[in-house]
């Protein structure tokens, strides 16, 4: 076969109609949770929290255009965002709902760095990819008001871009694990798991000698191979009961918010296309004894064609989606220290990181070298964010000289004292002290003023103590 | 191995392409299968491996009933102490009596000082700590908001310097230890205010100062009333620990408990920690030695203490309560966890730290404020050395033990 009549077949396939229903459903518990999630976003009182309370946020490289809103406007849009969310898992005004959602959320995404989480990210793109869905023509008040939308298949392309994109996070999220810390030292887990040995039931387990490294591993081979056993009909089902025990695990050991929840509806996408109406069926069939789910023939022998301009969309769109996790390994070095190339690209709960930051400024007219405490710009969230990310230090750094400059001082000169400590190792020195942080632009290519990691291994959890013996003091 | 192409209606699609896959899909997901249940299968394996018990329930309990609840009882008794010496001073007015007072405050503020590292529970700050009843910025509030000369002198210029409810309805900034340490210690016959404030203009002060032993009377009467209160706060933080509150510490995870695992009161416990950060290492000697917040080569009057003048020995009694909390004095400690997940040599090089930070104040020549003029050098070496503490806090002691910083409450990870 050659590249053009591959790229056909390609093209024909993702052509193909194929149930609405899954799409519909899919959509229902996303934007659901969505809601939900914003609803818990207000009432934790994390917009205060987040964006009221400090006076310095992280720009994104490049975003530094977006401002963080009055308090008022900042609840107002997670007011919107939860009500467009609420909207698009009716599928009401679907195609206002969904856009609208999306563009507060990326918003509000893009107002403060430390935010950043792999999980909102992952939900940035989905809700972009249901902008792109005409996932409302089905199991929706749209299509209800008006059934001339109604349809009960969709192309091929639908399907497959969303299972393609959960697909991503499981194998960037298994790849990141591909690394000595994970897999020869059990860290950080080890770190995680020997707090949580008094967890009612599993707390025991976790203080198994060898669980860490046992726990890693099943986690690698989880996230590394379960699109393909999600994706096998015969290993499906029994692939979906271990996506629910290892979510439920990860959402009882670990604060991640959605994200197990997330991935836990988002992994339902890899069941036929039919399973909804096919569900159903089995339920009234055990229940009542209402005849076998027929399903609707799809239109398997068309020859119709995904146009060129969707295809080159969708290839696009999935370059890039491979290509930017995988930028990370183009700066070299460990990604978990310098974190060049670390956000947007999946490397969920691989890394234990903790730092402290003092900066020293110099200038005309300063008397002394004064220090300068990260607290006196950020809240603690923002700083325990920005201590081990060398952007975030550099961007501080730079409004640290910028109030400098507005006081009248000239020859501004910041220098940071930052270290920090990586899946437990001893901490050092993170970023070059003598390096003057406010003559340095902040930009993508390869940062000379973060110094190279550590080159020790990570903390090794021993055996059991003996508990009779102290440490001497 | 054998190859299969499944096909419809068989066909698993990957974006709608089939693809190889070994014959038996169930077989090749074993690996995956076994290794996730094997967290599961162990303890069905023969009782071989031991597993290691959860010592961080035993710290917390060792901390609580070693450290933190002798530590308030001592309070205790030094507040009791100091209230009874400035009421005996208050009786005589002897200067001998007077000197007695100032030696009974200064030892309640080394223990202030020590347990401004155990601030976890009631002593903490009801929006910072779980369980806080302000009790410890009751007692002492200079770290939250700077003491007002001026409103003491106002105060006690005023016809209720004595009357403990009008004191008690004042702002914190004129009550409390602060507020002792400049009525038991000043000498001068003048008062903080400027010249334009009321008590100046309308000569009510003129006529308080005008017999120097009857304004220093004054100035014990309501140092009385405030050390009242002092003392009473400390009742009811032992009253309020001992038993409540310990048993959130020793029982952390009964039906009702205020923190719901063991992990969680070691964090707050450690959140107690990082007043050695924020408050010694940067407002008792950042400040004063021109470091930070300073446009002077010094800056004297971000001293502590300007009349007790103890600023070094607050210093020293920080580290030694941090010290007690990390390595639990002489039972279980955080550094004994240190060991139990590896970081064994780790806890060694922090207690080392904390052993040179109190040898670095040891090495500052005379009282704080002279050093400043005459060890500027020393003073700035105490600074280096009690911040290799806090990053030593910061860094690895939190990330061996998967703590957290303070205020972590509501945020999510991945």
């Amino acid at each position: 076969m050659d590249a053009s009549s591959f790229v056909t077949r390609i093209r024909e396939r993702l052509a193909t109609e194929v149930d609405i229903a899954s799409i519909a459903v899919f959509r229902v518990l996303f934007f659901g949770l969505m809601c939900a999630s914003a609803v818990r976003f207000m009432a934790e009182g994390w917009v205060e929290r987040c964006f009221v309370q400090p006076s310095f946020f992280f720009h994104y490289w490049g975003g530094s255009f977006v401002e963080v809103l009055s308090p008022t406007a900042m609840m107002a849009l997670h007011v919107v965002m939860a009500v467009a969310a609420a909207l698009a898992c009716v599928g009401l005004a679907y195609r206002i709902a969904a856009p609208v959602f999306l563009m507060s959320f990326v918003y509000v995404e893009l107002c403060d760095v430390s935010n950043y989480l792999n999980h909102y990210y992952q939900a940035a793109l989905l809700a972009l990819l249901f902008c792109l869905i005409p996932a409302h023509r089905a199991l929706s008040v749209d299509a209800r008001l008006r059934p001339s939308l109604k349809r009960a298949t969709l192309p091929a392309w639908c399907l497959s871009v969303l299972r393609f994109q959960v697909g991503v996070v499981y194998v960037f999220a298994g790849l990141a694990k591909a690394q000595p810390d994970w897999l020869v030292h059990g860290q950080p887990l080890g770190i995680w798991l020997a707090a949580r040995t008094e967890t009612p039931l599993l707390g025991p387990l976790f203080g198994l000698p060898h669980m860490p490294l046992i726990m890693s591993w099943a986690g690698f081979l989880f996230d590394s191979t379960i699109v393909v056993w999600l994706l096998l009909r015969r290993t499906r089902p029994y692939a979906y009961g271990l996506v629910i025990v290892f979510h439920a695990l990860t959402h009882v050991l670990f604060h991640i918010g959605i994200f197990p929840f997330l991935m836990m509806i988002s992994a339902l996408i890899f069941f036929d296309a039919d399973w909804p109406p096919r569900a159903l069926a089995r339920l009234r069939q055990v229940r009542r004894g209402v005849p076998k789910f027929i399903p609707k023939a799809a239109n398997a022998t068309s020859r119709a064609r995904l146009s060129a301009p969707l295809t080159l969309a969708l290839a696009v769109y999935a370059i890039v989606q491979v290509a930017v996790p995988l930028r990370a390994h183009a700066y070299g070095g460990n990604v978990l220290w310098h974190e060049q190339g670390m956000r947007f690209s999946f490397r969920v709960m691989v890394r234990s990181k903790t730092g402290s930051v003092t900066y020293r400024v110099r200038a005309r007219g300063l008397v002394n070298e004064q220090y300068v405490e990260p607290c006196r710009y950020l809240n603690a969230l923002q700083e325990r964010e920005m201590s081990g990310q060398p952007d975030l230090i550099l961007q501080l750094a730079h409004r640290i000289a910028a109030d400098y400059r507005a006081r009248g001082h000239e020859n501004v000169e910041v220098r940071a004292d930052a270290f920090a400590s990586l899946n437990g190792r001893p901490s050092q020195r993170l970023l070059d002290p003598d390096a003057d942080l406010a003559a340095i632009r902040d930009d993508l290519t390869p940062a000379r003023y973060i110094l190279p990691a550590p080159s020790t291994p990570p903390l090794h959890t021993p055996p059991p103590p003996a508990h009779t013996v102290a440490l001497g003091r | 191995m054998t190859f299969i192409i499944l096909k419809s209606p068989k066909t698993m699609r990957i974006f709608s392409k089939p693809i190889s896959l070994p014959c038996s899909s169930r077989m090749a997901m074993l690996p995956l299968v076994l290794a996730s249940s094997l967290p599961l299968a162990l303890p069905g394996c023969g009782g071989t491996e031991e597993s290691l018990p959860g010592r961080r329930s035993e710290v917390l309990a060792a901390l609580g009933t070693n450290v933190m609840l002798p530590a308030y009882r001592t309070l205790l008794t030094r507040a009791t102490a100091l209230d009874t010496a400035i009421g005996t001073f208050v009786d005589s007015g002897l200067a001998q009596d007077r000197a007695a007072a100032q030696t009974a405050y200064r030892a309640l503020m080394e223990s202030m000082m020590e347990t401004e590292m155990m601030t976890a529970g009631p002593l903490g700050a009801s929006t910072l700590a779980l369980g806080g009843r302000d009790y410890f910025d009751e007692m002492y509030s200079w770290a939250v908001v700077p003491l007002s000369l001026c409103g003491v002198d106002r105060f006690l210029a005023g016809t209720t310097h004595q009357d403990a409810l009008a004191l008690a309805a004042e702002p914190l900034n004129i009550r409390g230890l602060g507020a002792i340490d400049y009525l038991l210690f000043v000498d001068t016959p003048a008062n903080a205010c400027g010249p334009e404030a009321a008590i100046n203009t309308s000569g009510t002060w003129a006529a308080l100062a005008a017999d120097p032993n009857a304004l220093n009377l004054r100035r014990a009467q309501m140092a009385e009333v405030l050390s009242a209160q002092v003392r009473t706060r400390a009742e009811a933080l032992v009253t309020d620990w001992d038993p409540a509150f310990l048993q959130e510490l020793t029982d952390p995870t009964r039906s009702g408990a205020l923190y719901r695992s063991a992990q969680e009161g070691l964090n707050a416990l450690a959140d107690g920690l990082f007043a050695l950060d924020q408050v010694t290492k940067d407002m008792r000697i950042a400040r004063p030695a021109g470091l930070s917040e300073c446009a002077t080569t010094t800056c004297p009057a971000a001293l502590e203490s300007l009349y007790a003048g103890d600023n070094k020995e607050r210093i020293r009694h920080n580290l030694i309560g941090y010290r007690l909390v990390v390595t639990g004095g002489d039972g279980l400690g955080f550094d004994d966890l240190l060991g139990d997940v590896g970081a064994g040599a780790f806890a060694t090089d922090m207690l080392a730290h904390i052993d040179s930070a109190i040898a670095a104040v040891d090495a500052v020549d005379g009282t704080l404020a002279e050093a400043l003029v005459s060890d500027l050098a020393d003073v700035r070496a105490l600074h280096a050395a009690v911040q290799l503490c806090t990053t030593d806090l910061k860094t690895t002691f939190l990330a061996s033990l998967a703590l957290d910083p303070p205020n972590r409450a509501g945020s999510d990870n991945d």
